[in-house]
């Protein structure tokens, strides 16, 4: 039999806590005696609520005294909470040698179909933002408030001085995605699931599969299926963003320019003839200068103000819907989230052939796990060992995971309790989320998820290193004379207030 | 203006008075089937509402009115006049998906109809719900319908407006049976329509269904509205022949019947209708496949329409059975006795007989589903008690069953995994709501003595809730009798707090409050003399704070444990005949639902960033179709 070569290996792996955010460094280091060097992999670097990046140029500057080199950066999705430290502690990686960077699929500007998703996300991004320059849009009852908090994983953050929440495209978010796809200065990768399983950068018995993205592949009629859900829905939604333009014409009002552009696509999207539309009372709607659609009065002024009356009349202003119809941007913004963290790089590194598994999902939601189920490969022997290529599946690979970094911050969509958590059986199941209780709430999102939380100890045993509590908040969820805990507790490192350390393998 | 006014001949119309409808044209299924050959015959139907008097422009009338305003267009759309008499000589404008003033006429048309087929199944009068202000509740006479509310692919019922509201969305790029990228009207999808009034009609009787303890409560909402719609497709006789003969007399096989919102469900890129209550079109093969009843489904399926969907399907089996069984013997005379139907087209007097069955059948069904609300516990209800509902209705109107149709009900429910947590045996006697124990019945009838102010009262809420009265007075006397209730309720109840599944106050329990009688309505039965009779239902509820389960010690959230009793009095002995309880000192209900408010929702982005604050019951409608793909975690 050929010796198990990844148990030459061990992980250790860094869980910063910054905040709201993501950031690992793994550190792979052959023991004693074993062949290979040492690779050093950062997955992510980023966090919400920072908003002059203090606390992520921390981090990033622990990173540089711990590792001059980072053999590869990898960032799962282009969320502000994953990757503000390229944005805010840019000068500091810059001045640190990194050897690779991989990037999900998605962001490949040589992929067609990905380019086309990323220019209609753009769009609609560019359209809420106008939205949200709307006060009576920020102000709607229907939650809507919520939409500009949810924002900010786009990069969009606390106004400084004389600006608006919410309202300011963050020129940090395209500075971080541009330094990390500079291929002039290092490689850059793009991955997704049809990538061939490859060793860790040379590194024996250690192999990394990409389980998502999955690649996207033009289908029928010439649109995208960008999140296994129906193709057609999406287009739906789609068009509701042209309504969504139509209500930024309206409400924040354009310039001469876009005016004309925009005059047929408005005109196209009224539901009736002009001559069956009236103008509504001015004071009706609070409407600013509007660019409005062309009507004939087929109402006269009496019929019109008898029709308001009755609208609005004798304190039924409570009845009105003036912005019912605006919900339809809380919809396009759960899309717009929901596309991104599903194009996540979701990574398993395995240690050894049929060894344990590291599980970094990234963000990944339950449909991007629903794809997971069918993936395999075909795994040849490591250089210079006998054998015929392995078959594994994603599946096998879930139900190896020693240790599982939480997708999502633990939230109720993320990770799949059949079809994931509760697929894996190892007895030493550790996981590592990064997450803010207090930073959540503070934006009123439901972070953790308190029943998935409950779960996950439940499968962990109580091994569950939370970034926002305390090593002795650790230890109150073990049994001390427990020897799996003792083991895990030795395999720890707390003696830093600014991250966690475990040590697997 | 007045028709009366501007006729030569006003003397003769008073002799004659008011005609007793108003024939208006409708889409019988929605635009899209005006386009296929098939289909375009019978999907245009005029139906006869009720006439109103002081009809108003938009049409606004005694119980709805239509406002026309379309705030994303910034426009309004000029408020249809029904009683023109150029519209009235042509049974309304005629159905145009590019005329707003069909639209208007449309939604209407089919919300009258809703409401009607509700009065005449309860045999009293429909009141939406009040609107809580701080001076208290305020009548609501009409429903708003704004036909042109949204830009989206929605409908919903705003409990907070007290107001329909409709949206309009461009069709997905697919062909079919629409115009690609053309714009779909929800608010001329009758089923769309007629589901949504029923929200509101079913709020206005059990305003705290809208209050979920338990996963079928939205569920029940959803389920109860496609209901309705469903068996509206029955009251047009047209598209029932052409049904029948086109499934040749077997409603259990693929046909419109059975189907909801072809439209909204092709528009939005599905194969076939938003919801189909026999089967579903496989999306694989593309063909449509009955669906077999599973009673496991009940256990897995947690999303409101899906959950729901499983009570339409066990109530459409039911009315098959019965359909079935009162068309045996038809069958049988056609066939010389083999019940063998030769091949080829039905003889067309077969057809109208059958049809005039399923008429019947489907009325009788929609009728025994009303009628269950008033015998439907006002807190924490579930799939289980609205069966028990149903059964002990239908066994007080209709003593006699020899049709069998409680036991198609009892098999049908059976069958697709519904029934009571708490009865020994699915039996029609143990699924009867139990009589109060017999110390207890009395406890009215102690109250309230003869000849007493009470006993007044309560006579004249009973003669004033007559199909004919005034509504607003209704709602007065209810207001009144509401309040003199309460003071028995408080002074005389705490005795028997145990019985009645209330809990006195001396328990001393956190954010307990007191009994309120919530509401308060007849019920309508036959005596054994058989005459016709009505009873009290009074329905007195209860809340307490109760700590979520969930093992972090970090989560100090709370939810409301309700509970309380439906009292149905029998007015004539003041006899206490049923108390439908929903014990406040009951320990296994309250860990279910402290179960369910771990689970609160289902997983997904939505409840992650738009958490909705504590006791929220805004807009619970709005949102319900969400993004797909997201929801098969069961946390």
């Amino acid at each position: 039999m050929t010796p198990t070569v990844g148990t030459g290996v061990t992980v250790t792996i860094r869980m910063y806590r910054q905040g709201l955010g993501d950031c690992f460094l793994l550190h792979f280091a052959p023991k004693a005696g074993a062949a290979g060097a040492e690779v050093w992999v950062l997955i992510d670097c980023g966090v919400l609520a920072d908003e002059d990046g203090t606390r992520i140029r921390a981090v990033a500057e622990d990173i540089r005294a711990t590792t001059q080199r980072l053999d590869i950066v990898v960032v799962t999705h282009a969320h502000w909470d994953h990757i503000s430290g390229f944005a805010h502690a840019r000068d500091v990686f810059e001045s640190m040698e990194i050897g690779e960077v991989w990037l999900p699929s998605t962001e490949d500007p040589g992929n067609g179909p990905a380019c086309a998703l990323k220019a209609r996300r753009l769009r609609e991004l560019s359209t809420l933002r106008g939205l949200l320059q709307s006060e009576r849009v920020r102000n709607s009852p229907l939650m809507i408030p919520s939409v500009a908090s949810v924002m900010r994983l786009f990069g969009e953050c606390t106004p400084r001085e004389g600006e608006r929440e919410g309202t300011i495209p963050s020129a940090e978010f395209e500075s971080a995605l541009a330094f990390l796809n500079d291929a002039t200065k290092r490689t850059v990768r793009y991955l997704d699931s049809r990538d061939q399983p490859a060793p860790l950068a040379g590194l024996l018995g250690v192999r990394v599969y990409a389980l998502g993205p999955q690649r996207h592949e033009p289908v029928r009629g010439g649109t995208l299926n960008p999140d296994g859900g129906s193709n057609d829905e999406r287009a739906t939604l789609d068009l509701g963003v042209a309504f969504l333009a139509a209500a930024q014409a309206q409400l924040v009002g354009m310039d001469e320019a876009d005016q004309l552009l925009y005059k047929d696509v408005l005109e196209q999207l009224m539901p009736f003839e002009p001559h069956y539309r009236c103008p509504v009372e001015p004071t009706l709607l609070e409407l600013g200068a509007a660019p409005g659609p062309s009507w004939s009065a087929s109402l006269s002024p009496k019929a019109r103000a008898r029709t308001t009356k009755s609208y609005l009349g004798s304190g039924n202003a409570w009845r009105s819907i003036d912005d019912d119809w605006l919900g339809i941007t809380r919809t396009l913004t759960l899309a717009l989230d929901q596309d991104i963290n599903n194009s996540s790089l979701a990574l398993a590194f395995e240690l050894g052939d049929n060894g344990k598994v590291l599980l970094f999902p990234g963000d990944a939601q339950l449909s991007s796990w629903n794809t997971w189920n069918l993936l395999e490969w075909e795994v040849p022997p490591e250089p210079g060992a006998a054998g015929s290529p392995r078959k594994i599946s994603a599946v096998d690979l879930i139900r190896r995971t020693q240790v599982y970094k939480v997708a999502h911050n633990c939230s109720a969509g993320a990770t799949p309790l059949a079809k994931g958590l509760d697929m894996m059986q190892r007895a030493d199941l550790v996981a590592l989320l990064p997450v803010s209780a207090t930073a959540a709430a503070s934006f009123d999102w439901n972070l953790p998820h308190q029943p998935l939380l409950a779960r996950l100890y439940e499968r962990a045993r109580g091994r569950v290193l939370r970034s926002d509590q305390t090593v002795q908040w650790l230890d109150a969820r073990g049994e001390a004379g427990d020897s799996v805990w003792q083991n895990f507790r030795a395999h720890v490192r707390d003696d830093n207030p600014l991250y966690y350390e475990y040590t697997a393998g | 203006m007045s028709t009366a006014e501007a006729s030569p001949n006003v003397a003769m119309h008073e002799q004659m008075g008011a005609p007793p409808f108003r024939r208006l044209r409708v889409y019988a299924f929605d635009p899209s089937l005006d386009t296929q050959m098939e289909t375009a015959v019978v999907n245009r139907a005029t139906i006869k509402i009720p006439w109103e008097d002081n009809l108003g422009l938009g049409p606004i009338g005694e119980y709805l009115e239509v406002i026309d305003i379309d705030p994303a267009s910034n426009c309004m759309y000029a408020p249809i006049d029904l009683n023109h008499p150029y519209v009235l000589a042509e049974d309304g404008i005629e159905p145009s998906e590019g005329n707003p003033q069909f639209h208007q006429q449309m939604v209407y048309a089919v919300a009258m109809t809703t409401i009607k087929s509700f009065e005449t199944a309860l045999g009293h009068t429909a009141l939406w719900a009040a609107h809580d202000t701080v001076q208290g509740s305020k009548f609501i006479q009409r429903l708003r319908i704004y036909p042109h509310a949204l830009r989206a692919a929605n409908a919903y019922y705003s409990p907070t407006k007290k107001a329909l509201l409709f949206g309009y969305f461009p069709a997905s790029a697919r062909p079919d049976r629409h115009l690609p990228r053309g714009l779909v009207f929800t608010c001329l999808s009758h089923d769309v329509v007629a589901h949504e009034t029923t929200h509101a009609l079913l709020d206005g009787m059990h305003r705290r269904f809208l209050q979920p303890s338990n996963a079928d409560m939205l569920a029940l909402h959803e389920a109860f509205a496609d209901i309705v719609a469903l068996f509206q497709h029955f009251t047009l006789p047209e598209v029932l022949r052409h049904q029948v003969a086109k499934t040749r007399g077997d409603l259990a096989s693929e046909n419109l019947l059975g189907q909801l919102a072809q439209q909204f469900g092709e528009a939005t890129g599905r194969f076939g209708a938003l919801r189909d209550a026999l089967g579903a079109v496989n999306q694989k093969t593309g063909v449509w496949e009955p669906t077999k009843p599973d009673p496991s489904a009940l256990s897995t399926v947690f999303e409101p329409h899906a959950r729901g969907s499983l009570l339409v399907a066990a109530v459409f089996s039911a009315f098959v059975s019965i359909y079935k069984s009162r068309t045996a013997d038809l069958l049988r005379i056609a066939t010389s006795g083999t019940g063998v139907l030769p091949s080829g087209a039905l003889h067309p007097d077969l057809v109208n007989r059958l049809a005039s069955e399923a008429a019947k059948s489907a009325r009788h069904v929609l009728y025994m589903c009303i009628r269950a609300l008033d015998y439907c516990p006002a807190v924490d209800v579930t799939f289980g008690d609205y069966l028990r509902a149903l059964i002990t209705a239908d066994c007080d109107l209709v003593p006699d069953d020899d049709l069998g149709y409680r036991i198609a009900f009892i098999e049908a429910f059976r069958r697709h995994g519904i029934y009571p947590r708490d009865v020994r045996t699915l039996s029609v006697d143990s699924l009867r709501w139990q009589p109060l124990a017999s110390a207890y019945r009395e406890l009215f009838r102690n109250a309230v003595p003869d000849d007493s102010e009470m006993q007044h009262i309560l006579a004249q809420l009973l003669r004033s809730w007559d199909l004919t009265n005034n509504r607003e007075r209704i709602f007065d006397t209810v207001e009144s009798c509401r309040a003199k209730l309460q003071d028995w309720a408080t002074t005389l109840l705490p005795g028997h707090a145990k019985e009645l599944g209330l809990q006195s106050a001396d328990a001393a329990l956190p954010g307990l409050h007191a009994y309120a009688v919530a509401g308060v309505r007849p019920a309508r039965r036959v005596g054994p003399d058989g005459q016709s009779r009505a009873d009290l239902v009074v329905e007195i509820v209860q809340d307490r704070d109760e700590a979520c389960s969930n093992s972090t010690p970090d989560d100090k959230r709370s939810f409301k444990f309700r509970g309380g009793c439906t009292l149905i009095i029998d007015l004539e002995s003041r006899r206490i005949r049923y108390c439908i309880r929903k014990s406040m000192g009951s320990v296994t209900r309250l860990q279910r639902q402290r179960d369910y408010e771990a689970k609160t929702m289902l997983p997904s982005l939505e409840t992650t960033y738009f958490r909705p604050p504590k006791d929220y019951v805004g807009e619970p409608f709005a949102f319900l179709h969400g993004l797909t793909g997201e929801t098969e975690g069961l946390i």
